[in-house]
């Protein structure tokens, strides 16, 4: 066998020149909505929709916007603000590395990044796990940073639990924080020996861990999960449910609620017709949802206090399904939210699908308005009160995946109707899960 | 998505060079005509030494190679079909990929011994040092009765070194990033060619920082004002290994005992977007065995019969600490993880006549495995594994006309039951896993000239989900408890040839194959920072690969593998981390004596890897196309009893990713030293 050597290097060499090329991001005037595609494998996209909720650009940003050598950007648990900057804006929360991407739609760039948790001077790595953004004006925005840091010498900054402002025009962090550490309370929990009885008590603590924001008036709420720290994700315990009000000019905390009877309520939502009031969804305990599950209806006044004007709670409503989880509202006491089903854990057959329900605060009524095909399979929907549009993600089933929106119209007080189904990004076979209006 | 194009690279200048250099390199060797070290001046594959000539096997021997500090991984890229993935520098975890598969779809023996646990998690070959080994096989598909495991990748077997002279040696390596270590053996044997007690010890310790430099983007992937360059911190490690291996004549067969510890106490550094500055792990291994061997050949050359009784112990001790919650997911974690293991096994062959060799095998596994975690507030029972298997194959063979042919059937039935107990959710689970599996194979090989085989083969493999797939490990590693058991199908059909004319002998290999799996299961990266296993479905796995080794003139000798993959989900979507192409080749000159040097070597290493997704959905960039140039010299002195070598490993610094987010060291110099004293 003769090979020519030199030859046989100019082929390997050939090889080594393939280089993925990124896809530039392209100018997307006019979008409305955001959509939120991930298969919670390293890969999330974000489409955009417009005014009509049509498809103006399938996976408009995703993994494949650059190839750096480190990690791929918006590779995971990807999340979008409760509240858009401005119709122009896009930003990205990728919550497990703290990092903020703030992009410019009509010119197809990226504005700026921001990590929100590093700190050259720390002695330890501090993931804060950052879950919405809250834009006061051009040169002020605030993070909730759910995350308390669990070394004791951290930096002030560092220090988690809390909000922490950054300027969203320079995408630089400012020296101004608003602890929440305050809130923190204990718990009693219950240690297991490996006999599997009971072994003793201990007093834990549960963190107030600051997520969803949403304005009131000129306030802002902040939903507070006061949860344990856990091995296991969905282990937390979790104390009484409370929300917070701050003065996001001012940088204080104006008020604080205890939700009595009701645990884990991070979510909060704006209400379409009502500026100075939120809707506050507590979803309960992950292991048993039902009994401290729950939906209010919050007004905070002129001086930041807030207080219940209506109050669900799924222990008053014998049968009611526990749907606490991505809402949106539809004006006055009315909104729908998702009631997540059940898989059996060895079987993974889908015991109890998602579920979407309108409900009425006022009434307790819960009305049945779609079932989805499987279980996790309904997201965070979007509803335009100026065109009575509701948007609804749905991943559809394990064996029967579907990619996209169910777009449904609201009139009046009439239950919202079933208006066809939006296919968004199918070619990526990343579920919808999540749709956010700009 | 994923389109790509072709631009300039930026070591396309240096590799042009290098190619002239190989042609000129080329020339020079032809000319040259002195001596050489004849015992080390072969072509170290030897298709013959595998247990089978039908399997896809390939076998590289661990005996005066060139290069300084090797390690396992840096062997296999030689095989054709087996790929090693790493994870960081020296010490980080190591595994390998045989024909695309899971890195979990190996498994590992040492000798005979499995090191692989009953668990069937992937095996950390770095906690292998490859100065205690004599060669490296490498089954790729399924692999014969007396090694299979029923593996769906392959078996790797690691030999490890059998005293073979009378000898004490010692040696030193010094290299980059603060690798310091030193490693002493001694072996006793009989003299010649005759039979007595052997006795082969060694035992080193290594030290190193793994501080090497990278471009930090601050996990600001699209804004590049605030990268900058960092020296990759809490990766340094301190490890010890100690090889016992002895063997006595005994009742016409040999009863051997082989003893194996290792212990590394290193920094967990994390993905290099987020890395960990606290984080520690512990790992301690011991490996005991014993076994006695038999095998006695009939009047006409054929083998009369076989046996072995082996039993052996494992314990492992494994210990991850992150008290500032750096990689934990929502808690810190001091987690502790023992494991025990008992194996035992009697395997037999009978030649029934001169034509047909039937064998048999059973083996008992048992495994418990305790987990300690400090801040969980529920005590974890221990979880328990037994394992069961009996295998028979019958093995025909003979001439055929002018040729030899051999077929070999064989089935393997393995029963579990497994008693497992984790935390999931905050609850304690504990699942019962039972379930018995058959396996089958069947393979053919035909020699119809001298030198050249033609082998093909059919295997099914299967392989329960593992603990670490089950319930994860608290931290880097998320549970799945919904997984099921993956089954495999694999076909592969061969060519290999051996020939010599003049100075020239060549072995080459060139094979096709196709692997099916079913509810295969990857690890991919969940969305709270952690890998998580996930079942992708059906998926298909299709490839050729092609091995060359050569001894073009005395002083040219040639390696060369290549292996090409086309790979789908269930949804059409390429495999994560396959590249379509990997390649490696391997050309080294020898010289003649000159004055003390016995031998002087020189060589060159180009491995490439195509680019291949990180995530399964393919939704992300692939990852860019790898060129890794390594290259050295070795120098023999005083008739070998001074080995002196000097290793450049990723000579362009090229650095590069291989699992996703770890970063390779890249340039890193090695100098190592080793004498021997041959003892009277």
């Amino acid at each position: 066998m003769r090979v020519s050597l030199p030859a046989l290097g100019c082929a390997v060499l050939a090889l080594a020149c393939e280089e993925p090329v990124p896809k530039p991001l392209q100018p997307a005037p006019g979008a409305r909505f955001a959509v939120v595609s991930t298969n919670y494998q390293g890969a999330t996209a974000i489409s955009l929709l417009d005014a009509e909720a049509e498809v103006s650009a399938h996976a408009w940003a995703s993994p494949s916007i650059a190839n750096p050598d480190l990690r791929t950007p918006l590779a995971e648990d990807v999340a979008l603000p409760t509240i858009s900057a401005s119709s122009s804006r896009l930003t990205t929360i990728e919550r497990s590395i703290g990092v903020i991407t703030h992009f410019d739609l009509e010119r197809g760039a990226v504005i700026g990044q921001l990590k929100v948790d590093e700190n050259p001077d720390a002695r330890a790595s501090y993931d804060s796990n950052p879950q919405d953004v809250y834009f006061v004006h051009e040169g002020l925005a605030w993070v909730s940073r759910w995350a308390p840091n669990a070394d004791p010498e951290a930096p002030e900054d560092l220090r988690g639990t809390d909000l922490l402002a950054f300027d969203p025009s320079e995408m630089r962090q400012l020296d101004q924080r608003i602890d929440l550490s305050g809130f923190d309370t204990t718990v009693t929990q219950q240690r297991i020996d490996d006999d599997g009885d009971p072994d003793g008590e201990v007093e834990s603590t549960a963190y107030a861990r600051p997520s969803r924001l949403a304005p009131a008036g000129v306030h802002l709420v902040v939903g507070l999960v006061r949860g344990t720290l856990s091995l296991a994700f969905s282990g937390f315990d979790f104390a009484e449910g409370m929300v917070a009000v701050v003065d996001p000019v001012a940088g204080e905390v104006t008020d604080a609620l205890t939700l009595d009877g009701l645990a884990n309520c991070g979510d909060v939502y704006p209400v379409p017709d009502a500026p100075t009031r939120v809707i506050v969804a507590c979803i309960g305990d992950w292991r048993d949802l039902g009994p401290r599950t729950g939906l209010l209806l919050l007004e905070v006044d002129g001086t930041g206090s807030a207080s219940v004007v209506e109050r669900f709670a799924l222990a008053d409503h014998e049968g009611a399904a526990p749907s606490a989880q991505f809402v949106a509202s539809l004006g006055g006491t009315r909104l729908v939210a998702v009631a997540t089903g059940g898989t059996d854990a060895r079987s993974r057959e889908e015991a109890m699908p998602d579920a979407l329900f309108l409900i009425d605060l006022a009434s307790g009524e819960q009305t049945l308005l779609l079932e989805s095909d499987g279980t996790f399979a309904l997201g965070q929907p979007a509803f335009d009160s100026t065109r009575g549009l509701l948007l609804v993600p749905d991943a559809g089933s394990i064996e029967a995946p579907i990619f996209g929106l169910h777009r449904f119209r609201v009139e009046g007080d009439a239950p919202p109707t079933r208006d066809g189904f939006i296919e968004v990004a199918p070619g990526t076979t990343l579920a919808a899960r999540a749709v956010h209006a700009l | 998505m994923g389109s790509t194009t072709r631009t300039a690279h930026p070591i396309a200048l240096p590799l042009l060079a290098f190619g002239l250099w190989l042609g000129l390199a080329h020339g020079h060797a032809r000319a040259a005509s002195a001596q050489e070290l004849g015992a080390r001046a072969r072509v170290t594959q030897t298709p013959g030494a595998v247990e089978e000539p039908a399997a896809s096997a390939t076998a590289v021997s661990m005996d005066g190679r060139a290069a300084a500090a090797e390690s396992v991984g840096d062997v296999l890229v030689e095989v054709p079909g087996a790929r090693p993935v790493r994870t960081g520098s020296l010490g980080s975890f190591t595994s390998a990929s045989i024909r695309g598969a899971e890195l979990d779809h190996t498994s590992v023996l040492l000798g005979t011994l499995p090191l692989s646990g009953a668990d069937a998690a992937a095996f950390d070959l770095s906690t292998v040092p490859a100065s205690l080994l004599e060669r490296v096989v490498v089954y790729r598909g399924g692999a014969p009765v007396w090694l299979s495991q029923g593996s769906i990748g392959g078996v790797i077997q690691l030999q490890p070194r059998r005293a073979r002279t009378r000898e004490l040696s010692a040696g030193a390596t010094l290299g980059s990033h603060g690798l310091l270590a030193g490693e002493a053996s001694s072996a006793v044997a009989p003299a010649g060619a005759g039979t007595g007690p052997r006795l082969l010890t060694a035992a080193g310790l290594t030290r190193a920082d793994g501080d090497f430099e990278l471009r930090f983007d601050n996990a600001t992937a699209l804004d590049t004002s605030d990268d900058e360059l960092v020296r990759r911190d809490n990766a340094d490690l301190h490890q010890g290994h100690a090889l016992l291996y002895g063997s006595l004549p005994l009742a016409g067969g040999e009863l051997s005992l082989l003893g194996f510890g290792f212990g590394r106490v290193a920094g967990e550094p994390g993905s290099v977007a987020e890395p960990a500055l606290r984080a520690r792990r512990r790992n301690t291994r011991a490996v005991l065995g014993l076994a006695y061997d038999q095998e006695r050949a009939a009047p006409g050359g054929h083998r009369a019969h076989r046996l072995q009784l082996l039993a052996s112990g494992r314990l492992g001790d494994a210990s991850f600490s992150d008290p500032l919650r750096e990689i934990g997911v929502t808690a810190r974690s001091e987690r502790q993880d023992r494991t025990l293991e008992a194996f035992g096994r009697i395997a037999g062959g009978v030649g029934v006549t001169p034509f047909l060799e039937l064998t048999a095998l059973a083996s008992a596994r048992a495994e418990r495995r305790e987990v300690d975690e400090a801040f969980s507030l529920i005590a974890t029972p221990a979880s328990t594994r037994s394992t069961l298997a009996g295998a028979l194959e019958a093995r025909a063979h003979g001439r055929l006309g002018g040729g030899r042919y051999e077929l070999r059937p064989s089935v393997r039935v393995e029963h579990t039951d497994a008693e497992l107990a984790a935390e999931v959710f905050g609850d304690l689970t504990e699942p019962r896993v039972r379930d018995t599996a058959a396996t089958y194979r069947a393979a053919a090989s035909a020699t119809p000239v001298p030198g050249l085989t033609l082998a093909t083969s059919a295997a099914t493999g299967q392989r329960m989900p593992s603990l670490l797939e089950l319930f994860g490990d608290g931290a880097l590693i998320a549970g799945n408890v919904t997984l099921g058991p993956e089954r495999s199908r694999s076909y592969d059909l061969s060519a290999t040839t051996r020939f010599e004319a003049g100075p020239l002998a060549a072995r080459i290999e060139l094979r096709g194959f196709v692997t099916e799996i079913d509810d295969l299961v990857v690890f991919v990266r969940s969305n709270l920072g952690q890998q998580a296993p996930r079942a992708l479905g059906e998926a298909h796995i299709r490839g050729l690969e092609a091995g060359l080794q050569a001894r073009v003139t005395r002083h040219l000798h040639l390696s060369a593998a290549a292996t090409a993959l086309d790979s789908e989900d269930a949804l059409g979507k390429e495999l994560p981390n396959r590249p379509r192409l990997v390649t490696h080749l391997r050309p080294e000159l020898r010289s003649a004596a000159l004055g003390p040097v016995s031998q002087l070597r020189l060589f060159a290493e180009l491995d490439t890897l195509s680019s291949s997704f990180d995530d399964p959905s393919n939704t992300g960039l692939p990852k860019a196309a790898q060129l890794f140039v390594h290259t050295g010299a070795a120098a023999l002195l005083h008739g070998g009893r001074t080995e002196l070598r000097l290793t450049v490993r990723d000579l362009f610094d090229e650095q590069g990713s291989d699992l996703r987010g770890f970063l390779l060291p890249g340039r890193t110099v090695l100098a190592s030293v080793r004498l021997r004293e041959e003892l009277p």
